[in-house]
């Protein structure tokens, strides 16, 4: 934003609101993995460095699906905060082309996204990659764990 | 959490970095072509002035570059932000032109930077202006 004479002029047209908060949705198949397993330590330290500033300046928020008990189990092992959120199945906010070109289970991931404003999904299965396209066209970024710590 | 005004490495952890050090951190791969640069003209005694102008390409400008390309990925988060929550009117136009017209000048300055450093380098004695 523009500073004249040191302070800030408060231009609020065709700007927008910043979300303080990144969320990253965890479908993981395999969260054992020594390198997803490191990615979380680092990011944790991250974490905790936000969390040092009073007031709070901005979070990152790791959610997990409810019924993944695996991965919330392995992620409670290594110290790494989450919040449970409930599958979702309510397909209504997906549009019709492109929910012909999902598969079941990738319709869940991305409702469930939706459900819980998550900024990506962090996911494990190769095969799901190719579809980044279509998750991008929700306003959500698929990727793996090894590119989550480059978000940010 | 660049946006938001934090720089943090996750290769070389600092508190309080500032974005100068935060780059030469975090983007050691693609900061390494303008510092190799920087040695070469240190290493083979080009004059004072030669080194200052690639000095100042390696440690100034392409940082300059880093900040403004997260700031317009930053706001491209926010505008996937805004439509996932069919948000009207939020589409960040201010803050992304204010930082894609710094990015292009940025950008100009660099190419004019290169050419600059390829003139005091070479001894081509073409006036700067």
């Amino acid at each position: 934003m523009p500073f004249i004479r040191g302070k800030i002029i408060p231009e609020v047209e065709s700007t927008g609101r910043t979300k303080r908060a990144f969320d990253a949705l965890l479908w993981l198949k395999d969260a054992e993995r020594p390198s997803t397993l490191n990615t979380f330590d680092e990011l944790e330290q991250l974490r905790a460095y936000l969390n040092h500033f009073d007031p709070p300046i901005c979070a990152i928020r790791i959610l997990i699906p409810a019924a993944d008990q695996k991965t919330r189990a392995i992620m409670n092992d290594i110290g790494v905060a989450a919040l449970s959120v409930e599958s979702v199945r309510d397909l209504s906010r997906i549009s019709k082309p492109l929910l012909g070109k999902l598969s079941e289970e990738l319709r869940t991931v991305a409702a469930t996204a939706l459900a819980c404003d998550a900024d990506c999904v962090i996911a494990d299965t190769r095969e799901w990659f190719p579809y980044a396209e279509e998750f991008e066209k929700l306003g959500i970024f698929l990727t793996s764990p090894a590119l989550l710590l480059r978000q940010c | 959490m660049r946006g938001h005004d934090v720089p943090w490495s996750f290769s070389y952890k600092t508190w309080f970095q500032t974005w100068t050090g935060f780059y030469h951190f975090s983007e050691g791969q693609t900061l390494a072509p303008g510092t190799k640069l920087l040695n070469l003209c240190v290493t083979t005694k080009a004059s004072s002035g030669t080194v200052e102008i690639a000095r100042s390409l390696a440690y100034n400008r392409l940082e300059s570059l880093c900040f403004t390309r997260d700031r317009l990925l930053f706001y491209e988060m926010q505008k996937a932000v805004a439509k996932r929550r069919r948000w009207k009117r939020q589409q960040f136009s201010s803050e992304l032109s204010y930082f894609l017209n710094h990015y292009y000048l940025l950008l100009y300055g660099a190419f004019d930077h290169i050419a600059v450093l390829v003139n005091a380098l070479f001894k081509l004695g073409l006036d700067e202006k």
